[in-house]
């Protein structure tokens, strides 16, 4: 009997320790303040419900706690998201961003809400309300567009099974050819000096002779007026050959060039002006910290490394990581078959 | 409750809170984009896959949906990396279109979607010793050769394919 009082006791002591502490940290740990708005995000009213149901209490001036949110430890991982969640977007300063960048992050934002990534899913799990339905995130999706000189396809009738000639070798695209041509042709030219290339940041070397690899897809990104070509080196196509690209082989290359669409009256894109050209090296065991991938990519015709430090690679991995499932990778590669036609 | 479940209870609900990870929540997607890689047809047409050859340039057409790439063998490519004339003998050039689709990966993009036609030029010497284009072309997924009765659209699309050039990749 008196074991047990004894027993009790101890238990009685240690849930007051427990609960003292739990008392104290709640004084401790950084806390949520939302700073003034300074030029707040305007758009039409559906729009807005939706972000600001599920994005704002990460995403602007306006975090709007519920009563568990403030409680620690819960509220140290809150204010570290809100923190984080600021830095990358914050709705209170929208309009302190450019047309372009307020176009690509409008892009971003349904883009990471398409793939799963935002809003983040714990954070959906503690607040239900924060889930972006199926037809919210058509909203924005026809917000984005609306935004945006968009030129994306429509359904045509019959499409598949009408076998019409292909038209755009008609003059129409040929005027566009013969204004460039002589462009083209001086700065098939330039390319040909050999520039000395420096290194990117994290230290991974221009890799040479790349426009020489197999060319693995092609995109049309009309949400940010780029034409993009995707090639990859011998490994990387033997994996896309032998479908062994989850996860892809180390050593496998990808390079992603990308030119501005020029676009004549008729409406024919070929690549206009070179923008940049950028990588990934897959090395497992040397790129561990960064997805299993090395980054790099070097902007314009003097090819300048991107990245004032190497933690420039943060920008890569953030915005690969909602294809995780897909060894980080968005490109669907062509399936290379050897066939004879 | 007793004591000891109470704490035990109590631990457990804020490690199950605090150690959820902000991780994403990516969902599996496709692997490969399989309704614009070419299918095998009856026959050999005496030319390899133009997938395998190397990329030369690429068009959009906003108006038709469609996007294509312009190939070509190893004696094209080497002409177009620094095009001076004509392309020589045994060049071979192969513009494959496609209708577009939107990507899934990625909202705001299209990527080549079902195959709508390949175009193939051979460069061969006359007995007269003039470059020839000789053209062909093909439609559809199966790749079924295609009669060529309008004189007028062939020979712009054998100009739109030899005049295409290489746009500028600084390798």
């Amino acid at each position: 009997m008196k074991t047990l009082k004894r027993n009790r006791s101890k238990w009685m002591v240690l849930l007051i320790i427990l609960l003292l502490g739990f008392g104290l940290l709640q004084f401790t740990g950084s806390r949520v303040i939302n700073p003034p708005i300074e030029a707040a995000f305007a758009g039409p009213t559906e729009v807005m419900n939706i972000l600001k149901r599920s994005c704002y209490d990460c995403h602007s001036n306006e975090t709007n706690l519920l009563w568990y949110d403030r409680i620690a430890p819960v509220s140290w991982l809150v204010a570290k998201d809100v923190e984080a969640g600021r830095k990358v977007l914050n709705f209170s300063d929208w309009g302190k961003l450019n047309r372009k960048q307020k176009t690509n992050s409008l892009y971003n934002i349904v883009n990471f809400v398409m793939l799963g990534s935002m809003p983040l899913p714990n954070y959906v799990k503690m607040h239900p309300g924060a889930k972006v339905s199926a037809s919210d995130l058509k909203v924005l999706k026809n917000y984005a567009l609306s935004e945006t000189a968009s030129l994306s396809p429509v359904k045509l009738k019959g499409q598949g099974n009408q076998l019409n000639d292909v038209d755009f070798h008609s003059a129409a695209g040929l005027s566009l050819i013969g204004d460039t041509l002589d462009k083209v042709l001086a700065n098939t030219n330039a390319s040909m000096k050999r520039l000395k290339v420096d290194p990117a940041p994290n230290g991974i070397a221009y890799p040479r002779g790349y426009g020489n690899w197999k060319l693995v897809s092609t995109t049309d990104r009309f949400d940010n007026h780029t034409i993009r070509a995707i090639f990859g080196n011998k490994i990387a196509v033997e994996a896309i050959r032998t479908k062994q690209i989850q996860p892809w082989p180390d050593g496998a290359v990808l390079a992603k060039v990308l030119w501005k669409r020029q676009v004549d009256s008729k409406g024919i894109i070929l690549p206009g002006a070179f923008i940049h050209a950028e990588f990934m090296i897959k090395d497992a065991a040397k790129y561990k910290d960064t997805d299993g991938w090395g980054w790099a990519r070097w902007v314009g015709e003097d090819l300048k490394p991107y990245g004032n430090s190497p933690a420039f690679v943060a920008e890569c991995t953030n915005c690969h990581a909602p294809m995780k499932d897909n060894d980080y990778v968005f490109t669907m590669p062509l399936n290379l078959k050897t066939d004879q036609l | 409750m007793k004591i000891p479940q109470l704490l035990i209870g109590f631990t457990l609900s804020i490690l199950l809170i605090t150690g959820c990870q902000s991780g994403n929540g990516s969902q599996k997607k496709e692997l490969f984009n399989e309704s614009a890689s070419l299918t095998k047809v009856n026959g050999k047409v005496g030319t390899a896959l133009p997938l395998d050859w190397h990329m030369i340039s690429m068009v959009v057409d906003t108006k038709q949906h469609e996007t294509a790439v312009l190939y070509g063998n190893d004696i094209a490519f080497e002409h177009a990396k620094s095009p001076s004339g004509d392309y020589p003998p045994d060049a071979e050039l192969a513009l494959v279109t496609w209708l577009e689709k939107p990507d899934i990966h990625w909202f705001g993009a299209n990527i080549a979607g079902k195959v709508r036609s390949v175009e193939n030029i051979v460069i061969r010497r006359s007995k007269n010793g003039e470059n020839m284009p000789v053209y062909s072309k093909y439609i559809g997924q199966e790749l079924t050769e295609a009669m060529h009765t309008d004189s007028i659209k062939v020979a712009k699309s054998i100009n739109f394919m030899l005049k295409l050039r290489r746009p500028y990749l600084p390798d």
